[in-house]
């Protein structure tokens, strides 16, 4: 009488901790989880992007707003000379036939773009998963 | 032995307040593994994968989420060789195209299976619009200097000649073979098109490899497929025409397509001080007129809203709609659109009065056309 009553006190106390254990771990987890994804979206700086025919060939940190550079890149179709500013990048010259690059002027938002299509090279603000909270993840029409 | 037994007993006679914290315990653990099951799938279980690059002369960026790192680099990469295969093709500017061969040859050119779809795809938008939108208008964009960038204001003389050779009907696909013909000295530039038709190759590509979201901007042509990580729907913004860096105002959208066609784009100022703008009146043979400054269309098929908003910008917003009305019963043809007129007034059919969203400078002057 008395031993399978002891026995259902155990188990519902073994099942209790187990529970306890359990939610304790799941929960650990997921703040882990969470947490680490907060830390991705607010910790990570603006970055721009260069690419020549599609491969990535600079990562360029825009997050530093004191950085002034200018930087060079050229292969046997022409030169496109990048300037950044305090956050903010454009294509300063170039030998490209339209000039569509330079006239494109700064950006700095995340998902603008610069293409200079004869040369093969864009340059785009990386976007911190899609878009950011006040922005949208692409634009219709831009000139 | 009983000692031991009596406190255990009594604790277990005492379920009153017990059971509520194994309750309570049960329900903060199905919290805590739901709550864990929505963090994976929003961390854990999607990789995503970017490539920005140019082709069909302008730049483009397609952004895959899929389940894992491998999925998404491989579903990206088969989307860059679609986009790259069409370009090879479609360039009518560079010698050894196909098109380029085709507008050079004198007899049927059989057009590889891709192409002959899109063909028939443009031919039929031209048929659905009553030729707003015309695949042969190359004749008179080269005239105007649009396929060159050596903007000039040609002669009536010219544009006439330039008219003779201008009509979607001069182009004959053969069913059976996949062979096209050109009658008239007709000339094909699908250019007004293939952007929309290689966004909906790209969708098929991803909906077969499972992608689980992606964003495709080729050009300023926007297509959003299944949702974003955080499972909250597309964010399209809309240029606005009178000021291209800011915006008009905003889509939200989840498996669509947006296209927008506007007078800013591309336009010189001639000698006689007009501004002349690149979308030209395949009737007329000079830019549209129609009081529009840009319209956006937003649809399923990316081809469809590729060539409907180049055509409903020449149709003007009357006829635009006529045939809005008259598509909305058309599974294969349904579109809806944001017109924005050159006085900054925005018209926006119904099926988007919902997701559209207009910036502060346009706000109060947005009105919804009734269906």
């Amino acid at each position: 009488m008395s031993a399978p009553q002891r026995l259902t006190a155990q188990r519902a106390e073994i099942v209790f901790a187990g529970i306890v254990f359990a939610v304790a771990v799941l929960l650990a987890a997921c703040f882990a989880v969470g947490g680490s994804a907060t830390a991705g979206t607010h910790g990570e700086r603006t970055k721009a992007i260069v690419s020549r025919d599609g491969a990535v060939v600079q990562t360029i940190d825009l997050g530093n707003t004191d950085e002034f550079d200018i930087l060079l890149f050229e292969d046997d179709r022409g030169s496109n000379l990048i300037e950044l500013d305090g956050g903010r990048i454009r294509v300063a010259d170039a030998d490209c036939p339209d000039r569509t690059c330079v006239r494109t002027g700064w950006i700095e938002r995340p998902g603008q773009i610069i293409a200079c299509v004869p040369h093969g090279l864009t340059i785009i603000i990386e976007r911190e998963g899609e878009g950011t909270p006040n922005g949208p993840d692409a634009v219709v029409g831009a000139a | 032995m009983s000692i031991e037994r009596v406190p255990r007993l009594n604790r277990h006679r005492n379920t009153g307040p017990r059971l509520p914290m194994l309750r309570a315990a049960i329900a903060l653990a199905i919290l805590a593994a739901f709550s864990l099951s929505s963090c994976a799938a929003k961390n854990d279980d999607t990789a995503t994968a970017t490539a920005s690059f140019t082709a069909m002369d302008t730049a483009m960026t397609v952004t895959v989420h899929a389940h894992d790192r491998n999925e998404a680099d491989e579903a990206l990469s088969s989307c860059t060789e679609i986009v790259r295969g069409l370009d090879e093709a479609l360039s009518p500017t560079e010698d050894g195209s196909w098109i380029a061969r085709l507008n050079d040859a004198d007899e049927p050119l059989p057009a590889p299976d891709d192409v002959e779809k899109l063909i028939e795809e443009a031919l039929g938008m031209a048929e659905a619009t009553g030729g707003a939108f015309d695949p042969t208008i190359y004749p008179l964009t080269s005239a105007w200097g649009f396929t060159s960038g050596n903007y000039r204001t040609p002669s009536d003389a010219e544009i006439e000649t330039a008219l003779t050779r201008v009509g979607f009907r001069s182009v004959d696909v053969d069913a059976a073979s996949g062979a096209v013909t050109l009658d008239n000295e007709a000339q094909l530039d699908l250019g007004g098109i293939a952007k929309g038709y290689a966004a909906d190759r790209i969708t098929a590509e991803l909906r077969d490899r499972n992608a689980t979201g992606a964003l495709v901007d080729l050009g300023g042509n926007v297509t959003v497929l299944g949702s974003k990580p955080d499972e909250t729907p597309w964010t399209v913004g809309i240029a606005d025409p009178h000021n291209p860096e800011a915006l008009a105002g905003t889509l939200q959208l989840s498996e669509a397509t947006v296209s927008t066609s506007g007078d800013y784009q591309r336009y010189f100022v001639d000698s006689e001080g007009i501004r002349r703008h690149h979308l030209i009146d395949p009737e007329t043979g000079y830019p549209a007129e129609s009081g529009l400054s840009s319209v956006s269309v937003v649809a399923t098929s990316g081809a469809q809203a590729d060539a409907l908003s180049t055509a409903l910008f020449v149709l003007g917003v009357d006829r635009a709609v006529d045939l809005w009305r008259a598509t909305q019963n058309d599974e294969a043809l349904a579109f809806e659109a944001v017109f924005i007129a050159c006085d900054g007034s925005v018209l926006v059919t119904e099926g988007l009065s919902t997701s559209f969203a207009p910036s502060a400078a346009y706000d109060g002057r947005v009105e919804t056309v009734p269906r």
